[in-house]
């Protein structure tokens, strides 16, 4: 049942998970290109200006892969107005979870790759002293990262349409009234509150603002 | 042989496939020993209720036109001459009565019925 | 039913209410005997696609039980659905995977899938496996959730307007395979249509839905021979009749006809020699439905 699931949901989104699995096998082996690196103090500047050049693209990779695979866990089932999902003989809850279970293994693949592409790019260059390659620690974070946006995300996808008129409402309200707040001058501001507490370092998706180096000190 | 079994007569359809076969059996088309088609067979080709097959066949059964023999199907009897014409006589009759019926209901009588039948063999067309 | 045996109910429904925009069920009842090929007729919009939902735990009910094949519904659908094949009326499988694939999925969700029997189907159907299902014609489509339902091996069939929109050749394809796999297995269908007449050759079992509510349900051949048109002279009471009018009209000089329902042979001496009984006419089971339709949406009508 679960491979079933597996092929299905990566069938999909088998394109855009190609295509971003590309890019995040790339990036490291672009990013150190071109470098005329000479074996003298001015090597370590490059290399940590390249790395810190392209960092960024690592955490959008993550939210973008997070996006693909939580629309692909349930555009099916919302095309065929979930009939089909509700007449096979198992449980609702468990074909949810093997659906987001077959998309986290589908992320932790791109994981993978991540690893891969950073490891093969470090392994054609020699680092300076003081410097050091995690390429293990930048693809951890990828997943991290990936799956608390796949989680959300697949969340926000599988909730009703009540639910979702709720939610809207709810956002809709907070953004009226830190309008008012701010109208009036009130020292109240509920969104940077909510902001705050949305990417705050409490949150799970905090890991959107760490450090994505390949090569680090 | 099968075609046009019509469910909106009042004849229940069990009983005018088993008219079929009968006739057949009766005119030797189905000859002794010949395999009637599976009750699967004849209710996938004939869109009929497996049960309706099943009791045409019985009834032949209890005819003594067929017999039913376990995991092999249901295959046609020998028949003494007296009795293949016996049963071609009764299909007649049933058709006559049928036809009677019938022409009684439009408000026909039976000479009616009669002098058209003859027009008909002279090969006269009305 | 067979011989002697008590044979469990495949669908009962009692005393069912739910209420939709512009429907509603109340105290509902339905049942299904085992081995019975249940037609389960109505006029479109009467309810049908939505009682079938009900019966499968697709929707939930405000009131009363269900019991498919001896489980309560939807308490326990998931053992129910392991035995039970559906055929929707629009499509509902995944249009993104090709023929090939969406057999695949299918099976890997039944135990019972019967693999080399479903590739048989697929050659005899006509279906191209790499091709997707978005790209099959309606029919195709149609005999793909059919073959699918089927090679599940369910014990309960239920097939709601499977037929709807077809060409008349894929139709008795597709009604063929369907008795071929009941006279194998005896498994119980549930075959809903607005199509009175196909379902007349093969349907043991009628039950009629009209607005929300249960109008006859009975076995074919009673429902049949107790619709009747009776030619009869003018002028007969209808007071103390052993059977009901439900409706009588003029028909030429010094006749009327009446369609009765209930009739039994033995009461045709219930006609005197003075309005003497003409002749007893059997309604088609189109005719019969659209009758108990009229009876049952107006009083008995009389037509001067």
């Amino acid at each position: 049942m679960f491979r079933a699931i597996l092929r299905v949901q990566y069938r999909e989104s088998r394109l855009a998970i190609l295509v971003l699995a590309g890019i995040a096998l790339a990036i490291p082996l672009v990013a150190f290109r071109g470098l005329d690196l000479r074996s003298d103090p001015w090597d370590a500047f490059q290399l940590l200006s390249a790395s810190g050049k392209w960092s960024a693209a690592y955490p959008l990779l993550a939210l973008g892969l997070g996006l693909v695979l939580a629309g692909g866990a349930w555009a099916a089932d919302h095309r065929s107005r979930h009939v089909y999902a509700l007449t096979l003989p198992v449980a609702r809850w468990r074909y949810l979870l093997l659906r987001y279970i077959a998309g986290g293994i589908l992320l932790l693949g791109v994981g993978a790759l991540v690893y891969a592409g950073g490891a093969m790019a470090l392994s054609r260059l020699t680092l300076p002293p003081l410097l050091h390659g995690y390429p293990g620690g930048l693809a951890i974070r990828f997943c991290l990262a990936g799956l608390s946006a796949y989680t959300l995300l697949f969340a926000l996808n599988g909730i009703t349409q009540r639910a979702a008129r709720f939610l809207v409402a709810g956002l809709l309200l907070l953004v009226v009234l830190a309008a008012l707040a701010d109208l009036l001058s009130l020292d109240w501001h509920p969104l940077g509150r909510f902001m705050d507490a949305v990417l705050g370092p409490y949150s799970p998706l905090a890991i959107f603002r760490a450090r994505w180096m390949l090569i680090d000190v | 042989m099968f075609e046009h079994l019509n469910p909106a007569l009042p004849t229940p359809l069990y009983a005018q496939l088993a008219e079929r076969l009968r006739a057949a059996i009766a005119a030797n088309d189905l000859a002794p020993g010949d395999a009637l088609p599976s009750v699967r067979q004849l209710a996938g080709r004939l869109r009929l209720n497996p049960g309706t097959v099943v009791q045409a066949y019985r009834d032949l059964e209890r005819a003594g036109l067929v017999e039913l023999r376990q995991g092999s199907g249901t295959y046609v009897r020998e028949l003494a001459g007296e009795r293949r014409a016996a049963e071609q006589a009764a299909v007649s009759g049933r058709l006559a009565n049928e036809m009677l019926e019938r022409a009684v209901g439009l408000g026909l009588s039976g000479d009616d019925l009669l002098n058209a039948l003859r027009s008909a063999l002279r090969g006269e067309r009305p | 039913m067979i011989d002697g045996m008590q044979v469990l109910d495949a669908i009962q429904a009692r005393g069912l209410s739910y209420r939709v925009e512009g429907f509603a069920l109340s105290n509902f009842n339905l049942t299904v005997p085992g081995g019975a090929v249940y037609g389960f007729l109505g006029p479109n919009g009467a309810g049908k696609t939505t009682t079938i939902r009900l019966l499968l735990g697709l929707l939930r009910p405000e009131g009363g039980s269900i019991k498919v094949l001896g489980r309560a519904v939807p308490t326990d659908v998931v053992r129910v659905l392991r035995r039970v094949g559906y055929v929707p009326e629009r499509p509902h499988l995944y249009l993104e995977l090709t023929v090939a694939e969406s057999i695949r999925f299918h099976s890997a969700f039944h135990e019972r899938y019967d693999r080399a029997g479903s590739d048989k189907l697929v050659s005899r159907f006509g279906l191209p496996p790499d091709r997707r299902l978005s790209q099959l014609s309606k029919g195709e489509l149609g005999k793909l959730m059919i073959l699918q339902a089927l090679a599940q091996r369910p014990d309960l069939l239920v097939l709601d307007e499977p037929t709807d929109g077809l060409d008349p050749v894929v139709r008795r394809d597709a009604l063929a395979t369907i008795l071929e796999y009941v006279s194998d297995t005896g498994a119980t269908v549930l075959i809903s249509s607005h199509l009175v007449h196909e379902l007349e050759r093969f349907c043991d079992w009628v039950g009629v839905l009209d607005q929300g509510s249960m109008i006859a349900e009975l076995p074919m051949h009673e429902f049949k021979s107790g619709l009747k048109r009776l030619r009869v002279s003018a002028g007969a009471a209808t007071a103390d009749a052993p059977f009901s009018v439900l409706a009588r009209e003029a028909a030429g000089v010094g006749s009327e006809v009446w369609t009765v329902r209930g009739w039994e042979p033995a009461m045709s001496s219930w006609f005197g020699a003075s309005h003497p009984l003409k002749e007893v006419v059997d309604l088609d089971l189109e005719e019969a439905f659209v009758e108990l339709l009229r009876s049952s949406r107006a009083p008995v009508r009389e037509v001067a």
